[in-house]
């Protein structure tokens, strides 16, 4: 019935205006994908993306769509956005280290600077995003400065996850210390530590933005 | 070996649009050279440096090393300079330009502060600590 349809015409596009892209951003190495499986496993079961010790493994844009999340009550759906890790260099001879071929290391190189590319193309079409920061490492690099400055610029709630608190010297108060405007949440991606309180802060700051 | 530094004023910058910067930064850091100016870019141009950047790399050349150092206001101070910065300025110009038939440019004014930006070749380690930072280069 043409009556039927247009009613789950409105009804979808109504669903849909309540899903937020939720990128996943940060330098290289920081565990950005460790929390995209962490997040999408919590909630759907499936992992959204490999993971390695071997720098640049996301080069492309991971994506899992639609993850229904529920907390007191309250319903988000999220699609998730796992991003290429941002970096002002890519050598190809640092991936030669971990016994890729050259040939091979200079592919991954390529992939990894197109990868950036659209992970910065990127920031002009998510809603919220998860900045994840390594806390064991100084968190006043360019990188991180660069990127939380172009969050604010384009008015884009953003969450700051100090990631990897399971090794012993996680230092998550120095990126509170670095960045005092911004929600922090210490987590460990990988065992699964506090993540509970990350998704507290997701639903108390991730909103679709007015504009995109 | 020589290592070539310029050291460029705010004033002399923000008469270029945010293209010819961009271009002039990588131009010359890819000539080995080390660019000091006196301001920072805005957020969106340094995005666009590295966006840039990384259509360059090749063999020779893996990319770059940037810090920036910028005046942190305080108070009203603060919420003025917030909203001199969320001006959509190149869009207001261009529309100005329309109406007017004349090109307009709208100066693209740095902050006060201070950016680095070099080779990664040559910049091997920026230590940033709260007012000033510390560069490690081996020539």
């Amino acid at each position: 019935m043409p009556f039927r349809k247009i009613l789950d015409w409105i009804r979808n596009l109504f669903a849909k205006r309540k899903e937020i892209r939720l990128g996943i951003y940060g330098a290289v190495n920081v565990g950005k994908s460790t929390l995209a499986n962490r997040i999408a496993k919590d909630w759907t079961g499936e992992e959204v993306s490999t993971v390695s010790e071997i720098p640049h493994e996301t080069r492309f844009v991971q994506k899992k769509e639609k993850i229904e999340m529920k907390w007191n009550g309250k319903k988000l759906v999220i699609n998730l956005l796992d991003m290429p890790g941002i970096a002002t260099k890519v050598d190809y001879r640092d991936f030669m280290i971990y016994g890729l071929s050259r040939k091979e290391a200079k592919q991954r190189a390529k992939e990894a600077t197109d990868g950036i590319i659209e992970a910065i193309k990127w920031l002009d079409n998510v809603d919220t995003v998860l900045a994840v920061m390594d806390a064991t490492q100084d968190p006043l690099t360019q990188v991180n400065i660069t990127l939380l400055g172009n969050l604010e610029a384009r008015n884009i709630p953003v969450i700051i996850v100090a990631n990897k608190i399971d090794l012993p010297t996680a230092d998550p108060d120095a990126i509170k210390d670095a960045f005092p405007q911004y929600p922090v949440v210490p987590v460990s991606a990988l065992t699964g530590k506090n993540i509970d309180k990350l998704y507290e802060a997701i639903f108390k700051h991730a909103k679709r933005r007015k504009k995109r | 070996m020589r290592l070539e530094m310029d050291f460029i004023s705010s004033e002399a910058f923000a008469k270029k649009s945010m293209e010819e910067r961009v271009k002039y930064i990588i131009s010359n850091v890819k000539k080995n050279k080390i660019i000091v100016i006196g301001g920072t870019l805005p957020p969106k141009e340094e995005m666009k440096l590295v966006e840039e950047t990384m259509k360059r790399i090749d063999e020779k050349f893996p990319g770059i090393e940037v810090c920036s150092l910028k005046k942190e206001e305080s108070g009203y101070k603060a919420v003025f300079q917030k909203f001199v910065e969320s001006i959509p300025r190149d869009k207001i110009a261009k529309i100005l330009s329309w109406i007017t038939k004349k090109e307009i440019k709208w100066e693209n004014s740095l902050k006060d502060g201070i950016t680095l930006i070099g080779p990664s070749t040559i910049i091997k380690k920026i230590k940033r600590e709260k007012g000033y930072f510390k560069v490690l280069a081996e020539v």
